[in-house]
């Protein structure tokens, strides 16, 4: 090969390569936030990790290889890289598993450790065996020519570096499965390392590694063309992970008897519809004690749980429990029914389909920002049930729009504004959380409406008692500092002494006198309680499976409410929701304090919300 | 000659930390100012790494032949333009500029970061010894490492403890600690007034890092007025 084509390869290999390495941090880093909660920290720590790994491999070559570049060695690099690089997703997938596994079965925090253990692993080795890639094209490329080599090829490296970075959010992640994403860009290297050998540039690689390389190039078809169904055994290890952790053997069963996940990508969330298996009894029969809705509709749908971005959303069989307390309570405590209502995310349509039960409401203008979710919302069958194809209704109008944006631009004042937004569990979404966002809330509502918004997600991240101490406290300051005066803290709450409800639990205890409970202690360990008798095992097991289905919301005025307002009426065909149990929803403890402290407030330039000690917890669907 | 190289590595350290603190601060910047978070953030981060790519093209030639002087010209306008950049988008944004006024401004600031940054590794690599073997890799190690530490002091420390105004300003002071440190490196063939100039921007920047929580409200009541 001619020295003027060596040198032309060394610079397309440069910006080839340079994208591939930045493609696998991408790739890494978005597999594993699909996996873990606090987002931004995991970006960051992937983005750091692989950083740090590619200046070990460039120190590396320093010392080990004195400077020394072969083709040979490239040819090395690129294989390895080809086989862990197609590899790395699938780790993080199995790691998740792994981690499912072991919290099942072993102590909950080691599958965290596990997890974040095998990541890091692949991490450093893709990393590591990258950074030797930028010197050893400089070393090949200063033996053929000397002059201003190294800038040229630092700067095709960077070129490269925006191909990818460009590519990957804009062509690859819209289109393709993460998989798939893997095993393309690990066949890239795999041509790299058969350019190698058929340009003749390097001689001495030996016979075994040709036929590897080959060989390669077949698993890599044939898996790139079966991307769809590994997605599936993935998704279902993810959202069945509690049945596949059963065993080790286990883990590897295809699960074919279970249902296909139905699974809608948009660019903004996964949207996935599961089928879980029917709960056991008696809670079955006790669901069916608090919530009137199967006997109204026999054939209602049962079993459907909807996840956005692997986060638990609604459960088609108890999601009044959700919907009602947070369109109605609010109507109670305003004591007047709102005219120009603004719902903020709700994408679903759920909280609508109780908005419009109302006749004095005369608009609802829903903003949400993913299109994909709104059409879900007006033509997949399940979900067109369940919010009784609301999305018809002519009063409601949609807008498809990123809510922060439309609020501050926004110059129409409201009756009434629900925010129903994901949980904030990374700064982007945490924005939607902000002090920022809630002074445009402030202006955009009348001084008589009421403002509402869902603060679940707490309870998904700290138990009962640490919700009132600390993140509670962060989104009380953050509405003081936004203005809001009234700010009530309400539970969707069920009655928990429902004699009905206890003589099925105690139905079905019969003779055993003795529970064990294994409970997540915060922090490190299982909280292990014993509970004895037939009677107090029946209260714990209903109290315990009724503080599952309850959610936080916070009620919103401009100005001070009296304490004791006038509880005005609210709708009466409700399934869950009845007055004795609005009145338990408002009965709890509430924060109280003149003045916003400034650590506490959740701003945009200083996010408190999501709380950074947990940065470390990973996700799992339920 | 050993102790001018390790701070030269120092040095390599410190500014690819900075420019990785400046990229994620903008970035995040930017998503709170603009729709479509994360179109924005990768639009940041590809033109951040094409600007580099730029500077670093831009760096050969008559540059290399004084990088000492040339590498304290980039930290003083790093130090401005990166420590106050948030406080120029807050003043745009006040000024209600049309969209697409605002986000050009916006974007023209992360590829002059980004093209200041991408002068840094060629000078460094030009300040060393040439007698000194693969310079290059070490340097971009030490580049490396900056890097990873700066992602994980942004994620950790910057953007949820301190917030994204006084991080600016507290890197924005370290690029102009490292115009001083330059000066001890190079020795004393550069021109007094822009030791003067450099030591001018050190004393504002702290004076502002030590004011940081009160810039810090008055631009969120300007943001929300």
């Amino acid at each position: 090969m001619p020295q003027q084509h060596k040198i032309g390869s060394i610079y397309v290999m440069t910006i080839i390569l340079s994208a591939c390495s930045i493609l696998y941090e991408l790739l890494i880093a978005q597999a594993v936030v699909s996996l873990a909660t606090n987002m931004v920290v995991f970006y960051s720590l992937t983005i750091g990790l692989y950083l740090i790994s590619m200046g070990l491999g460039a120190l590396y070559f320093h010392r080990h290889f004195k400077g020394q570049g072969t083709w040979e060695l490239l040819f090395r690099v690129e294989m390895a890289l080809a086989i862990i690089g197609s590899l790395s997703v699938f780790i993080v997938y199995f790691a998740h598993m792994l981690a499912g596994f072991c919290e099942i079965r072993f102590f909950f925090l080691g599958g965290t450790i596990l997890f974040l253990g095998l990541v890091m692993l692949t991490i450093i080795m893709i990393g590591f065996l990258t950074g030797l890639e930028v010197p050893l094209l400089l070393r090949l490329g200063q033996e053929l020519r000397t002059t201003q080599v190294i800038n040229r090829i630092l700067a095709f490296d960077y070129f490269g570096s925006l191909l990818g970075g460009v590519l990957f959010p804009l062509v690859l992640l819209p289109h393709f499965e993460l998989i798939q994403i893997g095993l393309a860009v690990g066949f890239i290297n795999l041509l790299v390392a058969l350019f190698i050998l058929f340009m003749r540039i390097e001689k001495k690689v030996g016979l075994m590694e040709q036929a590897l390389s080959g060989l390669l190039v077949v698993v890599f078809s044939i898996a790139f063309l079966n991307a769809g169904n590994i997605e599936q055994f993935f998704l279902k290890k993810y959202y069945y992970y509690k049945e596949t952790s059963e065993s080790f053997v286990s883990l590897f069963d295809p699960m074919d008897k279970y249902p296909t996940i139905e699974r809608y990508a948009s660019p903004y969330q996964k949207i996935d519809i599961v089928q879980v298996p029917p709960i056991a009894s008696p809670y079955w029969e006790i669901l069916r004690v608090y919530s009137n809705k199967y006997h109204v509709y026999p054939d209602a749908p049962t079993g459907y749980i909807l996840f956005l971005d692997g986060f638990f959303q609604l459960w088609s069989d108890f999601e009044e429990v959700y919907h009602e307390y947070f369109a109605h309570v609010p109507v109670a405590l305003n004591g007047k029914v709102p005219q120009d209502v603004l719902v903020l995310g709700a994408g679903d349509g759920m909280l609508m389909r109780e908005l419009v039960k109302y006749p004095g409401i005369k608009t609802i203008t829903q903003v949400d920002i993913d299109r994909t979710i709104v059409e879900l919302a007006r033509v997949h069958p399940l979900l067109r049930w369940l919010n009784n194809n609301v999305m018809a209704d002519s009063r409601v109008k949609v807008i498809i729009a990123d809510a922060y944006p439309f609020l501050r631009n926004n110059q129409k004042k409201f009756d009434a504004i629900y925010m129903d937004f994901p949980a904030p569990f990374d700064y982007n979404l945490s924005k939607l959380y902000s002090r920022e966002f809630y002074s445009f809330a402030f202006k955009s509502l009348k001084d008589d409406g009421y403002a509402v918004l869902d603060a679940a997600s707490l309870k998904a991240l700290s138990d009962e008692k640490d919700f009132l101490k600390s993140d509670a406290q962060m989104y009380f300051h953050t509405l003081k500092a936004a203005g809001f005066q009234t700010i009530h803290f309400f539970t969707s709450r069920l009655e928990q002494d429902n004699p009905e409800a206890l003589a099925l639990m105690r139905k079905a205890i019969g003779d055993s006198n003795q529970l064990v409970v294994k409970e997540r202690a915060d922090g490190f360990g299982i909280h292990r309680e014993e509970v004895n008798g037939q009677e107090a095992i029946a209260q714990h097991l209903l109290s315990s499976f009724m503080t599952d289905q309850e959610h936080q919301f916070i009620f919103l005025k401009k100005e001070k409410q009296a304490s004791d307002p006038q509880y005005g009426e609210i709708v009466s065909d409700l399934f869950v929701l009845n007055k004795a149990r609005v009145f338990l929803s408002i009965n709890q403890s509430q924060i109280e304090a003149a003045a916003a402290e400034p650590s506490y407030v959740n701003s945009i330039l200083r996010p408190t919300i999501p709380n950074i000690s947990y940065w470390w917890r990973i996700k799992f669907p339920y | 000659m050993k102790r001018i190289l390790s701070r030269i590595y120092l040095i390599t350290f410190v500014l690819s930390f900075c420019s990785i603190v400046y990229e994620l601060i903008l970035a995040q910047t930017l998503s709170a100012f603009l729709a479509d978070t994360v179109l924005r953030y990768s639009v940041t981060v590809g033109l951040y790494l094409f600007s580099l790519g730029i500077g670093s093209l831009l760096a050969e030639g008559t540059f290399l032949t004084a990088p000492a002087f040339y590498l304290i010209i980039v930290e003083i306008l790093l130090a401005v333009l990166g420590g106050f950049s948030i406080v120029f988008l807050f003043v745009a944004d006040a000024l209600r500029l049309s969209g697409g006024v605002f986000s050009f401004l916006a974007h023209g600031l992360i590829i002059l970061i980004g093209i200041l940054s991408g002068f840094e590794v060629p000078l460094l690599i030009a300040l060393m010894d040439k007698d000194q073997p693969n310079r290059e890799s070490l340097i971009l190690g030490f580049n490396y490492l900056g890097a990873f530490l700066g992602t994980i002091a942004f994620a950790f420390i910057f953007y949820p403890r301190l917030g994204l105004i006084p991080s600016s300003l507290l890197v924005g002071t370290m690029n102009a600690l490292i115009g001083i440190l330059l000066f001890k490196a190079a020795g004393d063939k550069l021109p007094k007034g822009l030791f003067i100039l450099q030591a001018l921007l050190l004393v504002l920047m702290v004076c502002c890092l030590l004011n940081a929580s009160a810039i810090n409200d008055y631009f969120i009541k300007l943001y929300l007025r």
